[in-house]
């Protein structure tokens, strides 16, 4: 893809167009990152402030009025509440009911259940429910 | 469950099961013609009785939706229930429009019945099948590699 830069004056002039044949991965990330989107997250583990970089995000939950952020191997704490979580994070991180926001990323598959539950595994083998008021908004981020 | 998605999941029920239904009487209508028999013809109501019963036989299709995992035996429990409960309205509602005049035709409405019931089950466990698949598809074009 060719690159081309143009020397503006002022900070309003500032804008970035991405002329592509599809929006591939590499492209997405191009917009987040100029369009200042986060791409990590501050979160709390043992009492520690860190942060997470949200391609390592597996799911968050909110339980008991306290959002818990896991990633492959650890769970950290955050203070955003998940509505909040969801507008920063937003790509691929979708709400899959009332208490969870799952990053599409890393799903394995997914499969419906009885009782019009469906269930999605992840890539670490870990079982998460998809509420079926929330299969429509997934499958609009997915562009189905 | 909100209402909204309460009438959403009852609005498509009706909708295959009314189609079921005149599936099944386009069937029975096409074969009594090619038997030449004439005698077949569709009272000014049918089309209402048929809309009316699949709103009154999407109705009990809610106890599926439950809010907590129910165990394979529940659910087949739930199944046998609601496929009698459903046996009855449309028995009842074959005796109140008319669809049969003597015992036979009670039978015949029951075996009717039978065929449609397993249909919509065929055609719902297709649909989600088919959805299933279709996220899969997508899912595969966007995860990570780990």
């Amino acid at each position: 893809m060719q690159v081309k830069f143009e020397s503006v004056k002022t900070k309003e002039e500032e804008e970035a167009l991405i002329r592509a044949v599809e929006k591939t991965e590499a492209v997405q990330g191009a917009i987040e990152l100029l369009s200042g989107g986060t791409t990590s997250l501050a979160v709390s583990l043992n009492g520690k402030t860190c942060f997470v970089d949200k391609r390592a995000i597996y799911y968050i939950e909110s339980v008991d009025k306290k959002t818990f952020v896991y990633t492959r191997d650890n769970c950290y704490e955050t203070k955003y509440r998940l509505y909040e979580l969801e507008e920063m994070l937003g790509g691929y991180f979708a709400r899959c009911s009332k208490a969870l926001i799952v990053n599409l990323r890393k799903v394995k598959k997914v499969a419906s259940q009885l009782g019009g539950r469906m269930d999605a595994i992840l890539l670490n083998e870990e079982t998460i429910v998809i509420s079926r008021a929330y299969v429509k908004d997934i499958k609009r981020r997915l562009d189905i | 469950m909100s209402l909204s998605e309460k009438f959403k999941v009852v609005f498509m029920n009706t909708v295959v099961v009314s189609t079921a239904i005149l599936f099944m009487l386009g069937v029975q209508a096409t074969f009594a013609e090619m038997a030449g028999d004439g005698s077949i013809y569709f009272s000014w109501y049918h089309p209402f009785s048929i809309i009316f019963s699949g709103v009154s036989c999407s109705i009990p299709s809610l106890i599926f939706y439950t809010s907590k995992p129910v165990s394979k035996r529940n659910y087949i429990l739930r199944i046998v229930i609601h496929c009698l409960i459903l046996l009855v309205l449309v028995e009842a509602e074959g005796y109140l429009f008319s669809w049969y005049d003597s015992f036979s035709g009670a039978v015949a409405i029951c075996v009717i019945y039978f065929v449609v019931y397993a249909f919509t089950w065929i055609s719902n466990t297709w649909l989600t099948r088919k959805e299933d698949k279709k996220i899969n598809e997508a899912l595969n074009s966007i995860r990570d590699e780990e």
